[in-house]
């Protein structure tokens, strides 16, 4: 298959036949995944009970501040945890791409490109390896044994991280490292082969083939990333995380990589986990987003509705920050005090101390990241508006939108009696735009 | 490779230097320790002898330094090193029958005790707080212990006691020197223990180093980055040890004169008739010229390990390879 396969043109063409199918659906399912450093009472909880959808051909965006967890997340669901870090419980459910209808057997006519039939050989791979287990086509990433691993790894998850200068080796050729991705999960693929894909995987992301050979401190720093990158898609895998990507680079390269980065996902379809300090960064590129705080997912919510609508005080104020270009250590400007030591997270909301909502019940009990919930009852006591028919339903359930957003945040309680203020409670983009905005507005001011 | 090219003429200049100094010395050394010398030997040696000395030294020539110097060079270019007095025979000569015997050894175990240590450095830092590392104070004990004193040792017990292996000289007596099997056979027999005296008591040092950089390496991106694309663990663990191995072959320079001087006491212990042995003797002998070739040679044989290093150090990092 492999002559054929390589020779055949970019993925593009058929990727765009595939995706409209598959997109949407999970791809990978994180499900009260908890992480801790070290052992005992000394532990750090880096990630506390996270759970997190990422969906076939889509961006999730996962942001907050410097440690609060968000690469150890990511590295735990694809068991690259470095030391000490120790996984204490929780799933991660992959599931591979759909069977029969999209990928049958043999060549796939006229769009037989390589990722199809490629597709299709893993899947034999995998039924033979797994004796056709039923759940063959979907797996507990933290059950999964090393050669298993091995097998998933980069061929359905790669990862492209910050610094690509530290990321690649730095003795040995880009090319090389291509090709040892290819000679370790293609065995069938020649030597020849090997190299005229990897100066493929060059040319699509706008280095020249004559780079093969070249050594990573031999490249600019945007190509090196894009080498990167490069080398992340070269198996075609369904999922991509990416931690900080961009961070290390000047803005122009920042931007540049970045669009590259919408195109490729628009031609390949690969769903990225897309890791970020920088909210602003997400606006463009992410369908969904996660905000996390001190080790624990605090909002959720499709980006749109999260940068125009966000519930969370500590978005909000992310939303209003401006982090520094470089050294993204220095706490955010725009929310007061610093992130939390994960050695000493506060009582209650580990955001309380620098709320400025903050409730009596916040330094006491835990909010639950739990869906928004869809009517809102007035406050006890309250006046109904009145002047606007439908003011409940506008209230709740039309105005926290149904579209699955979730939020850790006693404001949004439905038992609160607190009335949550006027900037966490805007109108969701994503369910109002059918309502009249001065509608809303008058049932809020009220 | 223009690193190399300026590594190789530090080299060269280096050689100069070494060569011009064993050139200065015994002319400019206070007290004319050259003339007592010759003094002593009145009557010893022949008179051709005594002239072949006076001539090598420039005694009584009345030359111009520069025309002496000239003419040291020219010697030293067509291979003549001078007499030796004790031995009454050119140094040259004498050299080509010890030198052979020294680099095998010392190269055969130094590069025993590189590759050994390097490779169990490589499983240590890899595994790092298994069983493994209880490997760390042993090696340690046989670094510090010193060579001769771990030398004499393993004579007495593993060669005279227990007769395990054959000792003092360098093959059977009695075999014809040649590249035939017995006697082929004898010489690898007979380095054993001296050379298990090199390699235990300098493998320390290369696994240690190595150890040590493979566990700051792991941590490294790039080698969680072999891990997540799925490569055999042979290939993360040479992803890591390509990178690790540069400090350890960067210190070769540096680690080969002690492994030398080391070695040079291991073969007094063994009575093996190398360099070492012959500088013994120079030196008890005040063989002047003797002991000159020997520390020309020594040196230029330094020089030449280490300008071997540095080629495999500029094959290995190619950051190097294009620094201008
Ligand atoms: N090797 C480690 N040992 C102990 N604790 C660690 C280690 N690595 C991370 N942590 C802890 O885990 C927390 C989360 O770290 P993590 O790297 O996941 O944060 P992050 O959100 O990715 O931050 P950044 O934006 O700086 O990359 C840190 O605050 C730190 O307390
Ligand atoms: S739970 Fe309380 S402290 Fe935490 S963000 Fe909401 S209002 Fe602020
Ligand atoms: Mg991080």
């Amino acid at each position: 298959m492999s002559a054929s396969d390589v020779a055949a043109p970019a993925a593009a063409g058929n990727s765009q036949l595939e995706i409209p199918v598959q997109r949407g659906e999970p791809v990978l399912e994180i499900r009260g995944l908890c992480v801790d450093y070290g052992i005992g009472d000394e532990a750090t909880h880096a990630v506390v009970d996270a759970n997190l959808v990422l969906r076939r051909g889509e961006v999730l965006g996962l942001a907050g501040e410097s440690g609060s967890g968000k690469s150890t997340l990511a590295y735990a669901a694809t068991r690259l945890l470095r030391e000490p870090g120790l996984i204490t419980g929780g799933e991660v459910l992959f599931h591979s791409r759909p069977g029969a209808p999209s990928l049958p057997d043999g060549g796939r006519g006229a769009n037989g490109g390589r990722g199809a039939d490629k597709h299709a050989d893993k899947h034999a791979d995998k039924h033979a390896d797994k004796q056709a287990r039923p759940v063959a086509e979907s797996a507990d990433l933290l059950e999964l044994d090393e050669p298993e691993l091995q097998r998933v790894r980069w061929s359905e998850i790669s990862v492209v991280m910050q610094s690509a200068l530290n990321a690649l080796n730095p003795v040995i050729s880009i090319g090389r490292q291509i090709e040892d991705v290819l000679r370790a999960h293609r065995p069938g693929m020649g030597r020849r082969m090997r190299e005229k894909r990897a100066i493929e995987l060059l040319e699509m992301v706008g280095i020249t083939g004559d780079r093969l050979r070249s050594y990573p401190h031999e490249l600019s720093g945007g190509m090196r990333q894009r080498a990167m990158i490069a080398m992340a898609l070269a198996l075609e895998p369904q999922v991509v995380i990416m931690d900080e990507p961009t961070t290390a680079l000047d803005v122009v390269t920042q931007r540049e990589i970045l669009e590259e980065l919408i195109r490729l996902r628009d031609d390949l379809g690969f769903a990225a986990l897309f890791i970020t300090h920088d909210l602003s960064l997400l606006i463009e590129l992410a369908d969904e987003i996660a905000v996390m705080y001190a080790g624990r997912l605090v909002e959720r919510a499709k980006s749109a509705a999260l940068f125009r609508a966000p519930r969370h005080p500590y978005t909000y104020g992310l939303l209003n920050s401006f982090p520094p270009m470089h050294g993204a250590r220095t706490p955010m400007i725009g929310i007061a005090g610093a992130p939390p030591d994960l050695r000493a997270v506060p009582s209650g909301c580990a955001f309380h101390p620098r709320c400025p909502h903050a409730l009596e019940r916040c330094s006491v009990d835990v909010p639950q990241l739990v869906p928004l919930s869809p009517v809102i009852p007035p406050p006890r006591g309250a006046p109904n508006p009145g002047h606007a028919p439908n003011g409940d339903l506008l209230n709740g359930g039309l105005l926290n939108g149904a579209a699955g957003r979730e939020v850790a945040c006693w404001l949004h309680d439905p038992a609160t009696s607190v009335k949550a203020p006027e900037e966490l409670s805007r109108p969701d983009p994503v369910t109002a735009a059918v309502p009249d905005p001065g509608a809303t507005e008058g049932g809020q001011t009220s | 490779m223009t690193a190399l090219a300026r590594k190789i003429g530090v080299y060269i200049v280096t050689a100069w230097v070494a060569i011009t100094v064993n050139f200065l010395l015994p002319r400019l050394m206070p007290g004319n320790p050259i003339q007592t010398m010759i003094g002593k030997l009145q009557g010893r040696v022949t008179l051709q002898m005594q002239q072949a000395i006076q001539q090598q030294f420039g005694i009584g020539l009345h030359q111009s330094l520069w025309s002496q110097y000239v003419s040291y060079w020219s010697q030293l270019f067509h291979g003549n090193l001078g007499q030796s007095i004790t031995l009454s025979a050119p140094v040259s000569t004498v050299l080509g029958q010890t030198l052979p015997w020294t680099v095998g050894l010392l190269g055969a175990s130094t590069v025993l005790s590189f590759v050994l240590g390097t490779l169990a450095g490589i499983a240590l830092g890899w595994r790092r707080g298994s069983w493994l590392d209880g490997f760390l104070p042993v090696s340690t004990f046989f670094q510090a212990v010193p060579y001769f004193f771990l030398g004499t040792v393993l004579l007495l017990v593993l060669g005279s006691d227990l007769h395990w292996f054959p000792v003092l000289g360098n093959y059977a007596r009695g075999l014809t020197p040649g590249f035939n099997g017995p006697f082929l056979f004898s010489v690898v027999r007979y380095a054993e223990l001296p050379a298990a005296t090199i390699v235990l008591s300098s493998i320390a040092g290369w696994m240690l180093g190595m150890r040590n950089m493979m566990v700051t390496v792991m941590d490294e991106d790039f080698v969680l980055v072999a891990r997540a694309k799925g490569l055999p663990t042979r290939k993360v663990v040479s992803y890591a040890a390509r990178n690790a191995i540069l400090p350890s072959v960067a210190n070769f320079s540096l680690a080969i004169g002690l492994v030398v001087s080391g070695a040079l006491l291991v073969e007094l212990v063994f009575n093996y008739p190398g360099v070492g042995n012959l500088l013994l003797q120079a030196v008890l002998n005040q063989d002047y010229p003797l002991l000159q070739g020997i520390f020309l040679v020594i040196t230029l044989t330094v020089l030449g390990a280490n300008l071997i290093a540095d080629f495999i150090y500029v094959f290995l990092d190619p950051r190097v390879r294009q620094e201008a």
